[in-house]
């Protein structure tokens, strides 16, 4: 349109914008407080309070929506003596820790998306008893060289025995097949933080795995309604069942998924589908109840720094373990995911 | 110093009263940036008497939650937590606070490893804000007697800085949560601010760097003389002590990630440090880049020596007995291949 103008017409329209754009100088007038107070601000800080237990909590939310691929060389959090444990051992040790992955072939990265973190403090009184640093919503995935940790890391197994039955001794394979396990039944199983011997270790610990006196399931396949029944009669003890390993060193299990990905998530909405709600790290000087986003309960965390890895909803909506991972998983460990572009896969 | 020089280029104008004559491109494009350096004289701020109210911070039900700010004190260490307030010195003329305005290929940035480094893209005109430098060698402790904050400091002790400043937030009725935060030997050497155009991006982007050296932070939870805070004990169990920290913020890097700051159309804003592979169309290239990126990127660390809740300092900026003790705690080597941060109102 503009380009067929007419040498006059296009004057006539600079001429008449001048006009326009001199009607235009208005001056500027104060608004009037009933005016002013129509105008919203952008509030993307608030501040929230709970109490429970005689605990009163402050959170500061923040309305943020991150998309990040971020490494650090170390995370390390309490390095002092605690009793009962190793002298030189932190509460939180991670080294080469990653948020989301890296795709060399084409440069791109697979960002962790995080929505509306918030800081947190919890008083007693007016004494700080405890601090928190979490995230409403996050998914992705988590990579790190796990040296020690304290806090809730819920995982879930569940996969063939196939696995299993290769881990084992004829003696345990025979019990298997007594119990109507077949190399194609699915197994599963939950496993949590604990120490070498398979007691239950929240605190600084170096292996995940089934605690003592917890036992496998057949969830299909398996031979009658009897295995179940069978099955719990032979309960990890010491790390093992019947002779097949049932803890891990955390250290093998180097990138762990936040929340579903197998949800998609919409870029159209502000909540991200499948998120994993109420990751957090914290640091208290006593044993601390925290709100855990997903269920409005308070969970108990105990004193020093301690990391929550919480569950999140499948399809169906059931919690379920923010880990799962298979036998096989289990047994050789989940690899790193690249998170540094060129030939470094971390460090970088 | 370099700073200085257009300085001392305006003075002698006056006296050679020579006619002026235009530059020519090729001369032009030898001439430093413009700037000047200022050292902050005598300086003591003292605003225990006066308090500042937020307002339009909400809850959960939208009500307004004020925060007061009050007690802020700026002054000569050894303040004894402004307390004893003296007027403090900080940057001197051999190492000034700066603002200089400089070609990109002509600034430099301190690795972590000790090498000057450009961090900054070729052929742009870069406004920057710089406070004292940190050094190569020469340098003093950035926090005395903790040598694992660096020796590189060009602030002198005589030259750091105590600060504090109380916020009483009311969070419900009834309920008023403190925080009362001093710092003692505060320098905050080597930190920068850098801002540029974007030619391609059509948009002014930059870098920042925020050094903080702090030989002792300490937060109360309680105002002195309330409740359950009266005595120094009851002080005491309502303090976080941080002894010895040090935070090397870095934020963009100009070569390849610029920070970005954008504003949305419905008010809200964004911040980006972009993946600094976008573009690259081989992968030979990327290599190249992410090689490049990995060696020169400023990286970010946070280290609290000592972190302590509750107990006492058995003097000033000795780590505290008593309280819980959660010894050292650090991030090292912190770097975004990517980051994207938008706000939205909750």
């Amino acid at each position: 349109m503009r380009a067929t103008l007419r040498p006059v017409l296009r004057a006539f329209t600079v001429l008449a914008a001048c006009v326009l754009a001199s009607t235009a100088q208005a001056r500027l007038e104060p608004m009037a407080d009933n005016e002013l107070s129509d105008v919203a601000g952008q509030g993307f800080i608030n501040l929230t309070t709970d109490s429970n237990a005689g605990i009163d909590y402050t959170r500061i939310n923040l309305g943020l929506k991150v998309e990040t691929q971020m490494n650090m060389n170390k995370l390390q959090l309490g390095l002092y003596d605690r009793a009962g444990e190793a002298a030189g051992t932190s509460d939180i040790l991670i080294n080469n820790f990653a948020l989301g992955s890296v795709n060399d072939s084409t440069g791109a990265v697979n960002p962790f998306m995080i929505n509306d973190p918030f800081v947190e403090l919890a008083y007693s009184g007016n004494k700080i008893v405890g601090l928190r640093v979490g995230f409403a919503e996050s998914k992705g995935t988590l990579s790190g060289d796990i040296q020690t940790l304290s806090g809730s890391v819920p995982v879930h197994i569940k996969g063939t025995a196939d696995p299993i039955y290769n881990a084992a001794s004829g003696g345990t394979r025979f019990l298997l097949g007594l119990a109507g396990v077949y190399r194609s039944s699915i197994m599963e199983a939950d496993a949590t933080l604990v120490n070498s011997a398979g007691n239950l270790d929240p605190v600084r610990a170096t292996y995940s795995g089934m605690p003592n006196g917890s036992s496998l399931s057949c969830s299909s396949g398996c031979l009658g309604g009897l295995t179940n029944a069978l099955l719990s009669l032979f309960t990890s003890s010491n790390c093992a069942v019947t002779g097949v390993t049932t803890c891990f060193p955390l250290s093998q299990f180097q990138s762990l998924p936040i929340g579903n990905a197998a949800i998609a998530d919409n870029s159209a909405t502000q909540a991200i589908e499948g998120a994993a709600r109420g990751f957090f790290i914290s640091m208290q000087t006593q044993a601390v109840s925290w709100k855990d986003l997903d269920s409005n309960t308070f969970k108990e965390a105990l004193a020093g720094a301690y990391l929550n890895i919480p569950k999140f909803k499948d399809a169906n909506g059931n919690l379920v373990a923010p880990i799962t991972i298979n036998f096989d998983q289990a047994f050789g460990g989940i690899p790193r995911v690249d998170t540094c572009f060129g030939a470094a896969t971390k460090g970088c | 110093m370099r700073s200085l020089l257009p300085l001392l280029a305006l003075l002698s104008v006056a006296s050679a009263r020579a006619e002026m004559v235009a530059l020519d491109d090729g001369e032009m494009s030898k001439v430093q940036g413009a700037g000047f350096g200022f050292v902050l004289e005598n300086i003591l701020l003292d605003a225990g008497q006066s308090t500042i109210t937020i307002n339009d911070i909400t809850n959960g039900s939208g009500q307004n939650v004020p925060i007061s700010v009050k007690e802020f004190y700026l002054g000569a260490a050894g303040s004894n937590k402004g307390a004893n307030l003296n007027p403090v010195t900080t940057g001197r003329l051999a190492h000034p606070f700066a603002l200089n305005l400089a070609k990109g290929e002509d600034l430099r940035s301190l690795r972590d490893d000790g090498q000057w480094v450009q961090t900054t893209p070729n052929n742009v005109a870069v406004l920057e804000l710089t406070f004292p430098e940190r050094l190569s060698t020469g340098g003093n402790a950035c926090i005395a007697g903790f040598a694992g904050a660096g020796n590189n400091c060009s602030s002198r002790a005589a030259e750091k800085i105590d600060m504090g400043v109380r916020f009483d937030f009311q969070v419900a009725a009834g309920r008023t949560d403190v925080i009362n935060i001093d710092i003692g030997e505060l320098a905050m050497d080597g930190s920068y601010l850098r801002l540029w155009g974007d030619s391609a991006r059509a948009q002014m982007v930059g870098e920042a760097r925020l050094n903080i050296f702090a030989k002792t932070l300490e937060i109360t939870s309680c105002a002195s003389g309330t409740l359950n805070c009266t005595s120094a004990a009851e002080l005491a169990a309502r303090t976080i002590y941080l002894t010895n920290s040090y935070a090397n913020v870095a934020l963009g890097y100009g070569k390849t990630q610029p920070l970005l700051l954008d504003v949305t159309s419905n008010g809200q804003f964004v911040l980006e440090l972009p993946n600094p592979l976008a573009g690259a169309s081989t992968a030979a290239e990327r290599n190249s880049r992410a090689s490049e990126f990995y060696a020169n990127a400023p990286r970010t660390n946070v280290v609290v020596d000592n972190l302590n809740f509750g107990g006492a300092r058995s003097s000033a900026g000795v780590a505290p007995t008593g309280g819980y003790n959660f010894g050292s705690n650090e991030i090292r080597g912190l770097s975004f291949n990517y980051l994207k941060a938008t706000s939205h109102d909750l």
